[in-house]
């Protein structure tokens, strides 16, 4: 029983535009693998997400822990920007906050645990400061109930990010 | 992506004329930095008040180009939004740089300094 309305089909490439909503609390966006697409699907989810309910600095929060996971699926599991796969994101409103299902047909994560991620050091010098790695630490930092499971030959990454009780803008 | 560049007391003064260092333009903005910064003598101050967005994949470009300018060149930011800010909170990245809240700012203090 697939999580979404739509299961991912090989190939099948809807724009982020192309909303699917089957409830009032929950909120599906289809997109390609590619890093453009991630900004016009950043785009929406932010749309449906009612800005006097959620201050500026959630918002930020929110958009940025997307941007790293989708980042990373583009990169990491698709290799670059081919057009040749699907990501699907769904977002449900739950009374502890934002819960995000993300799934992908790309390649698996690496096994073993989730990486840790970097920050950069004030003890160290210039030269020493990481140039990647950020985005995990982000993502650890912000998100709650990290999961990953590969399964059927997708990535299904879930996490919640705590957010005040809100309502989708539809 | 578009760079404006100035020369202003000694220091190369760089805004980003983007909304955006984002993944999608990282590459861009590391060739653009290179590109604009090959003359730079001993400071750059990268103005980001233009930026509205900042991920992991911009910061990293912005160290990759401070470890490149150093040791002769320092880069400085100036004119973070609250967004790109939050970022450079959030990955400490702001205990490593100089941040200064407006380019006006980062002059005088190196007025200071000399």
């Amino acid at each position: 029983m697939p999580l979404l309305p739509v299961s991912l089909e090989k190939g099948r490439i809807r724009p982020a535009s192309d909303l699917i909503r089957d409830d009032e609390n929950t909120f599906c966006i289809l997109l390609p693998p590619t890093l453009i697409a991630i900004r016009g699907a950043l785009a929406e989810v932010m749309g449906v997400l009612d800005p006097n309910s959620l201050g500026s600095e959630e918002r930020g929060t929110i958009e940025l822990v997307l941007a790293e996971v989708l980042n990373n699926i583009v990169l990491h599991a698709y290799d670059g920007d081919t057009t040749d796969g699907l990501i699907s994101l769904k977002l449900t409103l739950a009374r502890n906050g934002l819960q995000f299902t993300i799934r992908d047909d790309g390649g698996p994560m690496p096994p073993g645990e989730l990486p840790l991620g970097r920050v950069a050091d004030p003890n160290k010098g210039t030269m020493a400061q990481p140039e990647h790695g950020f985005g995990w630490f982000i993502i650890r930092a912000v998100a709650r109930d990290i999961a990953y499971i590969r399964a059927g030959g997708q990535n299904t990454l879930t996490f919640r990010i705590v957010a005040r009780p809100l309502s989708l803008d539809h | 992506m578009q760079l404006l560049s100035e020369s202003i007391d000694g220091a190369l003064v760089i805004c980003v004329d983007a909304p955006r260092i984002d993944a999608a333009a990282a590459v861009q903005f590391k060739d653009a930095m290179r590109a604009a910064t090959q003359d730079a003598q001993h400071r750059v101050v990268l103005d980001l008040s233009k930026v509205d967005a900042i991920d992991s994949s911009g910061l990293g470009a912005i160290v990759t180009v401070m470890k490149h300018l150093a040791p002769d060149t320092r880069l400085e930011l100036a004119g973070l939004t609250e967004k790109v800010a939050a970022v450079f909170r959030l990955t400490r990245m702001h205990s490593v740089m100089t941040i200064h809240d407006t380019v006006d700012q980062a002059l005088a203090s190196a007025a200071r300094v000399s």
